[in-house]
């Protein structure tokens, strides 16, 4: 038997492409030409790797016993939503009954308010108990816009996790009134097409409300139901695809997020005739808004004016001025800050006209506007611009995470401003830049835009630090 | 049924995130790709075929309670295999047997593999396994491992060494069964 080189046995031995660099290789493959003990060892591991597919097979047929994960589920438990097998096994669940619910307040007592409810409610859809979540959500009477969105939003998924699809189409399909949720193209006609639609649609109310964790599960299972069940819905397909890849953007799953794009991108070239251009342009926004998030910014521009020009095309003015906000800012990135000007401007015009139905963006707008500022080192012009923002902001209940947003764009722009100054004037400019960093925090932690929300704590981080080391003399 | 024949060219990455979904069907996928080199890479630790099939039911099934906490879906494959491991040392810690590997003397190869000389087969095979049960188990872990697809990096992740220390050991483990089969091709020549 020959011994081979010590200095190449190590790489002799590596199996995975990942084991050894390119240029490592093209080295082996030339030592192997030369060195005859070399090419016996490897010749021999071949052999040897041969072999063990015959080595320990399995000598008992081995089948994952799912009746064991349901002997752990409690009675009380509901069954899987995608799986009809545990819906014919495991026995149905049961509403809190009357003194079952005396137990429940008696045991938690600071559940008495919608916003208590709300949550308890969340917490036992997360867990799949919806029967139990509708016992609680029965009792919400909702006090503003904001509870009737997310009243309506789980009564919707508490129906689809008891299969009671009419109820969760009521629900879902008739409590639209926010412009970002998007209604179904077709009439299912049967169960799991109903459930699929129902399913993106739960999906997009949970981006509405920045809820990306559970929108992604809720765009997972749609994606899951029309390929286990052959449905051939293509824009329903490209629609949760879409919205999956923005969970992945917006929790910062960058890679995952553009390969769900990629999926999309696949999808329409696959049915091309059955995907209208809404639906293309909205694949192309969010390419666009991940390649910026990742710094890639020609990815970005090449996807952003394909968006624009389709929402152009198709007159869809909100949308436009959505994409002429994101061309904006990565024209503010790239440094050309009269080209971003000049979007922002557009995109404002636009919001403007819309007057109230357009004032979220008019406040995106001007945040923007004021970031421009500060990067040409306007810090006045950019806190005109912040007042004009705030004041929308501080009436709109519902949108946490543009006015968390925004309230970041007030606080960098009082960071700058005691930037500029001194002693005691800017130490309370930095305590009121900290102040503005945690209002964009509080309102952030009611969204699962973990991106955003781990800058907020990062400037603030920043600033603290900055606080301690600066004498107030 | 093998994700890679999915004719709809689902990736594994997109199985895992579907089975933290809660999909049944989808883990049932997952199960079916790994069921076979979990099971040997338990019974490399453990050395019985028996304890090894309640083993990698277990190691699945631990591995459907925890995959919603599984943060990122390509570390899939290490993560279980890890759980594997930490079963598989709770094992031997609670038996506290030595491994006597009969198992893979009288259970050497798959009829259906035996190929054209199954003799032949048979004696090297038997080289193999008696090698591998004198090998310090970390080499012989690494050998598993590395066979079932893992590269050095994973199998640093899956052993908890460095990357350097899971190269070593897998060239050490091919070393020594090279040898071994030399030896026995020799001892059946005289």
């Amino acid at each position: 038997m020959l011994t081979p080189c010590p200095e190449w046995e190590e790489k002799l031995a590596a199996m995975h492409p990942d084991d050894l660099s390119i240029g490592e290789r093209e080295s082996l493959d030339r030592h192997l030409e030369t060195c005859p003990a070399c090419a016996s060892a490897l010749a021999d591991y071949r052999n040897m790797d041969l072999l063990l597919p015959k080595l320990f097979p399995l000598k008992h047929p081995l089948d994952f016993r799912w009746n064991i994960v349901e002997e752990k589920q409690t009675e009380q438990d509901l069954p899987s939503f995608t799986d009809d097998r545990c819906s014919k096994r495991t026995a149905p669940a049961r509403p809190l009954n009357q003194s079952q619910m005396e137990e429940f307040f008696g045991a938690n007592p600071q559940i008495s308010d919608n916003v208590s409810l709300l949550r308890h409610a969340r917490l036992f859809l997360q867990e799949e108990k919806g029967v139990q979540a509708l016992s609680l959500l029965e009792r919400v009477l909702p006090a503003n816009q904001k509870e009737q969105k997310d009243l309506s939003y789980l009564l919707g998924w508490s129906y689809l996790q008891q299969n009671r699809l009419d109820d969760a189409v009521r629900v879902l399909f008739s409590s639209s009134s926010n412009e970002d949720v998007q209604t179904p193209s077709i009439q299912a006609d049967s169960q799991h097409m109903s459930s699929a639609v129902s399913l993106l649609k739960l999906g997009d109310t949970a981006v509405s409300l920045s809820f990306y964790e559970e929108a992604a599960c809720h765009y997972l299972q749609c994606l899951n139901l029309m390929r286990i069940h052959h449905i051939s819905l293509w824009a329903e397909q490209v629609k949760a695809s879409y919205g999956l890849a923005l969970t992945y953007v917006m929790r910062g799953f960058h890679s995952q997020a553009l390969e769900a794009y990629r999926d999309a991108l696949g999808l329409l070239e696959l049915a091309e005739e059955a995907i209208d251009d809404g639906d293309r342009a909205n694949v192309y926004y969010g390419l666009c808004f991940t390649y910026k998030t990742i710094g890639d910014l020609p990815q970005a521009l090449k996807f952003g004016k394909l968006a624009l020009k389709l929402y152009q095309k198709i007159e869809d003015l909100p949308f436009e001025g959505r994409m002429r906000n994101l061309l904006g800012r990565i024209y503010c990135l790239w440094g050309d800050y009269e080209t971003a000007e000049k979007q922002y401007k557009k995109a404002l015009a636009i919001a403007q006209q819309a007057q109230d139905a357009g004032r979220r963006m008019v406040m995106v707008n001007y945040a923007a506007l004021a970031d421009l500022s500060l990067a040409r080192g306007c810090v006045d012009e950019a806190k005109n611009l912040c007042e004009q923002a705030l004041e929308i902001s501080d009436s709109l209940s519902d949108a946490h995470y543009l006015c968390g947003l925004t309230w970041i764009a007030v606080g960098k722009t009082v960071e700058a401003e005691a930037g500029g100054a001194s002693g005691k004037e800017q130490q309370k400019l930095l305590q009121s830049s900290i102040q503005d960093f945690t209002k964009a925090k509080e309102l952030l932690a009611h969204t699962q835009a973990y991106k955003e929300r781990a800058e907020v704590d990062w400037r603030l981080a920043v600033l603290l630090d900055k606080q301690k080391h600066i004498s107030p003399g | 049924m093998a994700y890679m024949d999915d004719p709809s060219g689902i990736s594994h990455e997109r199985w895992v995130e579907l089975a933290q979904a809660r999909s049944h069907e989808a883990f049932t996928v997952l199960f079916e790709y790994h069921k076979v080199g979990v099971h040997r890479y338990i019974i490399g630790i453990i050395g019985k075929e028996e304890s090894a099939a309640d083993l990698s039911q277990d190691t699945f099934l631990k591995a459907w309670e925890g995959l919603p906490s599984l943060r990122t879906a390509s570390h899939f494959k290490a993560w279980l295999y890890r759980i594997a491991r930490n079963l598989a040392y709770d094992y031997l810690r609670k038996h506290r047997e030595i491994v006597s590997y009969d198992w893979a003397v009288r259970n050497l190869i798959d009829p259906a593999e035996s190929g054209t000389n199954p003799e032949e087969t048979s004696i090297q095979a038997e080289a193999i396994v008696f090698a591998l049960a004198t090998l310090p188990l970390k080499q012989r872990e690494c050998w598993f491992l590395q066979y079932d697809g893992f590269s050095a990096h994973e199998i640093a992740q899956v052993l908890g060494i460095q990357v350097s220390s899971a190269k070593t050991y897998a060239s050490s483990a091919r070393r020594k069964l090279r040898i071994a089969l030399h030896i026995f091709a020799e001892q059946r020549s005289n």
